[in-house]
């Protein structure tokens, strides 16, 4: 192979293991998706941690802001405060309340989470845009708690999209009314 | 006499301002203890002059101060100032937001509580269901207290106002001979070149093209600004500047916000030049349903809006605001593409029908100068338009206007009219409400919704109603929306009802059966009007002076948007922070101080009673030729206006958590 045949391939090569490496270099397989927002800063992982009484609630949502129709990996991990390996394994209800105008609409559950590996699991899918809470229900040391995390789902924060509906829906009534007024003055026009 | 019932609106505007004034350049500066000695004298510390009121959360002037800890505090009232003094260790140490704002108690918090980050601030919380509680609804944890009138100045005005109603206004009425009111009126187009002004056609566009310029900011900062309702203009903008002032605006210039409504005026700029028809405009033309020729569709929306305002919070919601700003103008376009004229203005309208029935009252009119000419004309041109205007956009036939309700001051028939025979006139208040009138059952319930509605609006800022609606919701196991809607039906109704059982008494109390009970009830219902407009005054006017002044800091940061932050505004993209007039920084004080803003408002409360109880002799007098019929039949209109004022000074008596659009 010549060098000028050489300088041409290698590039190529090397782009082409670049991309075949995209995948792999941002892998998610076999960390705790926990952990994602410190080991991946890049990943778009949402978290929040509270205290309920002598317990502390932390939970993770993967993606941070998941798309209409996907499934989003969301995890609770609920540990004493002075001991995070004092883990709570007791039953912890969830349920997922979409904000609309008319106050809350349940979007998903209630349903009880999985326990799985210390973390208390749910796997829900948003069907629609929106800015949603997940609340989850666990009594603990006999004291019942009610844990809400506010999450959104697509880009319900940009109106651009609401405001370009809203002109595209004045031009068509618009064009509407002159489709009516054209019909209005030919069958006028043909009674005339 | 008459030039005096015209100039009593000026004088009394002038006193106001004046008390204002003097109330901004008194001293008082200087605070001390109970003891005597000095405080703080803060103006020779040289320190920030204005700060937030530790107890009320309302940010203030440096009138009344204190010094704890080597810091400065600031206070609205001498209330919070001995509250503060006498536990201070409880307003200077965090607390949690929810504890404060829905238990009224303090509970303090430190480092490690539960806590949560809203609009860039890091808020502490006394543990998670309060922080939930928080994360539901934040923008509601940002209101202020306003201690409401003292105990005394309540009793002192409640006094005023049995005074005022069977002493004073007895032996005003006794003066009254009941004929209908003298012309005292005043000509404005004695002033030169004033007609040629209104007449000249740039005039209004250009009124209504500085609207249309706040108003698109307005949608545009509430789409895409910060949605803390501090940060955001659109909110300041338009639910204390626009909506507090259109009534100070009502009382002195009648319709004069319809002359520049940007509403109508983008609504029929789009239909003239709506793909390329300039000549003829694109509407079809449709006549307006007959059976929607009245104002029960405004009533509608005006409730509807009274609903989505107050139980879903829209004054503190920018994006909201710019929403139902939007929804006003779809509604107006859709309106004016359809049918004929200004159906959307005529009945449709919700701020033109109320600001219709409040100008009643008004102090301004558009009235032909010699109706005489305008039976003699042949053209009527006022009503048909020609080249030099349009038609009348409400089909109103101007040279017969007797009545403020259905104009909307675009001053078309002044163009239009080829004898120059059409003015504008100042007047005394109460002119359309002390003459004949042509009453209407749609407009007279109307009337009385204003009156319900004014004093829910304040009602719903007290812990009354908060109880009133959790009451509710526990009784009936209802959720929010439900309980919250069926506390206003109820509340609303009250002041219907009574208001029917005043009337039935009336009836039965004249004595005579020329009277019937629909035709009383809907003549008097005109009299509350100045109740609910002089209440509706003096609440506002505690946003308005104490809260407006923010626009001027706001304006040069309208979207809010913070240092380092990347904005993007219909694809255009930059930097925050804006100073556009270089006073994003600036922190003014209140227009005015609170005991001065309680004399303000029970002096207007004491007001609306008075004309209140004029026009209820007046519409007694109209009904009832005989004196005794008519005397008899007022009284119980008389308690009821008793009621309504005291009511209102009562509610202005409370303490009230009000909104925080520029706090």
């Amino acid at each position: 192979m010549s060098t000028r045949a050489r300088a041409r391939i290698l590039p190529a090569l090397a782009a082409l293991a670049l991309f075949a490496a995209r995948p792999a270099a941002h892998h998610i397989l076999g960390i705790p998706h926990y952990a994602y927002d410190e080991a991946y800063p890049q990943a778009p992982v949402i978290t929040y941690s509270v205290a309920a009484g002598p317990y502390v609630v932390e939970v993770t949502g993967y993606p941070g802001r998941p798309r209409p129709g996907e499934r989003a990996e969301v995890r609770a991990y609920v540990h004493r405060a002075a001991d995070a390996s004092d883990v709570f394994a007791g039953p912890i209800s969830a349920r997922i309340e979409k904000d609309a105008l008319l106050g809350p609409e349940v979007a998903w559950g209630p349903a009880p989470t999985r326990f799985d590996e210390n973390l208390h699991k749910i796997s829900p899918t948003f069907a629609e845009e929106g800015t949603y809470r997940i609340r989850l229900e666990m009594e603990l040391e006999g004291q019942p708690y009610e844990i809400d995390f506010p999450i959104a789902v697509g880009d319900p924060g940009s109106p651009t999209a609401a405001l370009l509906g809203w002109g595209a829906g004045i031009v068509m009534l618009l064009v509407a009314v002159r489709a009516a007024r054209i019909k209005i003055g030919r069958a006028r026009a043909r009674a005339a | 006499m008459s030039v005096l019932r015209v100039a009593f609106p000026y004088l009394l505007f002038a006193s106001l301002v004046l008390l204002v004034v003097i109330d901004r350049r008194s001293g008082g500066n200087e605070v001390r203890a109970d003891g005597g000695a000095v405080l703080a004298a803060p103006s020779a510390a040289g320190g920030p002059r204005t700060g937030r009121d530790p107890i009320c959360a309302m940010d203030v002037g440096d009138r009344l101060t204190a010094v704890h800890g080597g810091e400065r505090w600031f206070f609205c009232s001498e209330k919070c100032r001995e509250t503060f003094l006498a536990a201070p260790a409880r307003y200077t140490a965090a607390s949690c937001l929810v504890c404060r704002v829905d238990e009224e108690r303090r509970t303090p918090v430190a480092a490690g509580s539960p806590a949560l980050t809203w609009q860039g601030t890091t808020y502490l919380f006394c543990g998670p269901a309060h922080r939930d509680r928080f994360a539901a609804d934040p923008a509601g944890y940002f209101v202020h207290s306003m201690w409401g009138l003292p105990p005394w100045l309540y009793a002192v005005s409640v006094a005023l106002v049995l005074v005022l109603s069977f002493g004073l206004f007895e032996i005003v009425a006794r003066r009254d001979r009941g004929g209908e009111p003298r012309p005292a009126r005043i000509d404005l187009f004695q002033i030169p070149g004033l007609r040629r002004l209104l007449r000249h056609p740039a005039t209004r566009p250009l009124g209504q093209l500085a609207l249309a310029a706040v108003f698109v900011l307005i949608v545009l900062a509430g789409l895409y600004g910060d949605q803390l309702p501090s940060r955001n203009v659109a909110p300041l903008l338009t639910w204390t500047i626009w909506w507090g002032g259109l009534v100070v605006l009502i009382l002195f210039a009648g319709k004069a916000w319809c002359y520049v409504c940007p509403w109508d005026a983008i609504a029929g700029w789009i239909e003239k030049v709506g793909l390329g028809r300039r000549r003829s405009g694109l509407s079809l033309g449709l006549s307006w349903p007959r059976r929607l020729r009245n104002i029960w569709l405004a009533t509608g929306f005006f409730v509807f809006l009274t609903w989505l305002e107050l139980g879903f919070g829209v004054t503190m919601n920018p994006r909201a605001t710019a929403v139902v700003a939007l929804g006003m103008l779809t509604l107006a376009l859709v309106t004016v593409l359809v049918f004929e004229r200004r159906a959307f203005c005529r009945y449709a309208c919700l701020v033109g029908r109320v600001s219709g029935l409040y100008a009643l009252f008004a102090a301004a009119e558009v009235r032909p100068v010699d109706p005489g000419r305008c039976r003699a004309c042949a053209t009527k041109d006022c009503y048909g338009g020609n080249e030099r205007g349009e038609p009348c956009p409400t089909g109103l036939f101007p040279a017969a206007l007797t009545e403020n309700t259905y104009c909307i001051n675009c001053l078309e028939c002044v163009k239009t009219c080829p004898e120059a025979n059409m003015t504008v006139r100042i007047r005394p208040w109460g002119g359309d409400l002390a003459g004949e009138g042509r009453p209407r059952k749609d407009e007279a319930y109307l009337a009385l919704l204003m009156l319900s509605i004014t004093g829910f609006h304040g009602l719903t800022m007290t812990a009354a109603w908060r109880d009133a609606r959790e009451w509710i919701e526990d009784a009936l196991h209802l959720p929010y929306v439900p309980a919250f809607t069926l506390g206003m039906a109820a509340i609303m109704l009250g002041p219907l009802l009574i208001y029917a059982a005043l009337v039935k008494a009336a009836v039965l109390l004249s004595r005579t059966r020329e009277v019937g009970y629909g035709k009383a009830f809907v003549r008097f219902a005109y009299c509350v009007l100045p109740i609910a407009l002089f209440y509706h005054l003096a609440h506002n006017l505690e946003h308005l002076l104490m809260e407006g002044q923010k626009v001027i800091p706001i304006l040069s940061n309208p979207f809010g948007f913070a240092p380092g932050e990347r904005w993007s505004v219909l694809g255009i993209t930059g930097t925050g922070p804006w100073n556009l007039f270089g006073t994003a920084a600036w922190s003014l004080p209140p227009l005015i101080d609170l005991p001065t803003l309680w004399l303000l408002q029970v002096l207007l409360v004491l007001v609306g009673h008075v004309y209140s109880l004029w026009i209820a002799d007046r519409t007694a007098r109209r009904l009832y030729p005989r004196r005794g019929d008519a005397f008899r039949s007022q009284l119980p209109m008389l308690a009821g206006m008793v009621l309504f004022s005291i009511f209102s000074l009562w509610l202005l008596k409370q303490p009230m958590e009000m909104r925080t659009s520029a706090m």
